[in-house]
């Protein structure tokens, strides 16, 4: 009786049975992929503030090597000096400046040098208590005394809006030539002297064939920079001493 | 009173936003010149004496935030201002491609102007790069402004709605 029984219900016992573990296999596997999805989510999530962590980790590191470069050239120079962010560039584009965070509350005032490690970047023009301005070494009314380092001859360094900077007033018997360093004299009491201001690309004689005449490129990306160090000095220029910048 | 207010608003925005991050967007120097654009939208929507102020105090404060002699920017935009209210009056150029046509001969003359200063005042060399220059900076202001007069005329009928008519 029994026996008949079980044989009848079998079939049904293990369809049921059969059904139940397959219904049970999809429920857990649905339950598994809302679980899935949901941590799924979460990695995403961390993986998003991983990328931003990086990025901004990267951001520091690069601040950071860039400030110590500053740091550097800071305790390298004699002269008291202050670091400054810059925060703006030239309203319309047809001059070359850019602001800075620091103004006469921190002691920045006109003709003041800005530099940054690979070379000069321009001076304070105007300043008001926590702001600057600062003209470009490449504007064409900004101009430098500068020397040529290898030969020691001097010329005047001015912007150039298309070919970087123009160093003329060479004399004719110098041996200048085409990679040459150019650094600050110090002669015209704005720029410690020195400071590297990059190197010759050409030379050739000037429009009078009086002089001759260097393009410059400068050592400086000015596109690049986001902190420069303003050399605080004495307000009305470096006490420079005939000669004395020969004897370096 | 409530066009002073708007001039004051879009023209404080254009400032900042020329010397922050407008030229991040385009390389420094060929970025247009949003407050010429500005200028030149307001020569057509507003009256003589508002319009005038408004060219004359943003020409003002390009002159403290560039590099040029002050009072050139005020002097240029008021002069651009005038030009352009009569050739509106005469010619009718309010549509998009004629104001970007005024722009692109603004932006022109005001680099000419910038540039003979330039040359007169020192050793500025004016050769065909800097020519480049200027049609290239011309053309780019006259294409961004192709964006810049809707939007503007956008945030009008917006601002005109929220504060009144009147």
């Amino acid at each position: 009786m029994s026996r008949g029984l079980y044989t009848v219900l079998a079939p049904f016992l293990q369809g049921v049975s059969s059904a139940h573990s397959r219904a049970k296999h999809v429920w857990q596997s649905y339950v598994g992929l809302i679980a899935v999805r949901e941590q799924n989510e979460a990695l995403k999530g961390e993986i998003r503030k991983l990328r931003r962590d990086k990025a901004a980790l990267l951001d520091k590191e690069s601040e950071n090597r860039r400030l110590k470069k500053l740091l550097d050239l800071k305790a390298a120079h004699e002269f008291p000096s202050v670091v400054a962010q810059v925060v703006g560039q030239d309203a319309v584009g047809w001059y070359r400046t850019l602001f800075i965070n620091k103004g006469s509350e921190d002691g920045v005032h006109p003709d003041m040098p800005a530099t940054v490690a690979e070379g000069v970047v321009g001076r304070v023009v105007n300043s008001s208590s926590d702001i600057s301005r600062i003209l470009l070494l490449t504007d064409p009314n900004h101009s430098v005394d500068c020397r040529v380092a290898r030969t020691r001859d001097r010329g005047v360094l001015s912007g150039s809006l298309e070919r970087g900077c123009i160093l003329r007033y060479i004399n004719l018997k110098s041996g200048i030539r085409s990679g040459d360093e150019v650094v600050t004299s110090g002669l015209d009491g704005i720029f410690p002297r020195g400071l590297p201001i990059g190197k010759v690309v050409t030379v050739d004689k000037g429009h009078q064939g009086l002089f001759l005449e260097a393009r410059i490129a400068p050592a400086v990306d000015f596109s690049e920079i986001e902190e420069v160090l303003v050399v605080l000095g004495q307000r009305g220029g470096f006490d420079i001493r005939p000669g004395l910048e020969d004897k370096r | 009173m409530r066009n002073v207010l708007f001039l004051v608003v879009i023209g404080v925005a254009a400032l900042v936003l020329q010397t922050t991050s407008w030229g991040f967007l385009v390389p420094a120097a060929y970025k247009p010149d949003l407050t010429l654009i500005l200028v030149i939208w307001v020569s057509l929507r507003m009256t003589f004496a508002i319009g005038a102020g408004f060219a004359f105090a943003v020409g003002l404060a390009i002159d403290m935030l560039s590099g040029s002699p002050t009072g050139l920017f005020a002097l240029i935009y008021c002069l651009l201002f005038v030009t352009c209210g009569f050739l509106h009056s005469t010619f009718r150029i309010d549509v998009l491609s004629g104001m970007a046509l005024t722009v692109f001969g603004s932006t022109l003359a005001a680099g000419g102007i910038v540039f003979l200063v330039r040359w007169l005042s020192g050793s500025f060399e004016l050769g065909w790069s800097v020519s480049q220059w200027v049609l290239l900076k011309s053309a780019v202001a006259a294409l961004a402004s192709l964006a810049v007069f809707p939007v503007v005329d956008r945030v009008w009928a917006g601002f005109s709605r929220l504060v009144g008519e009147h």
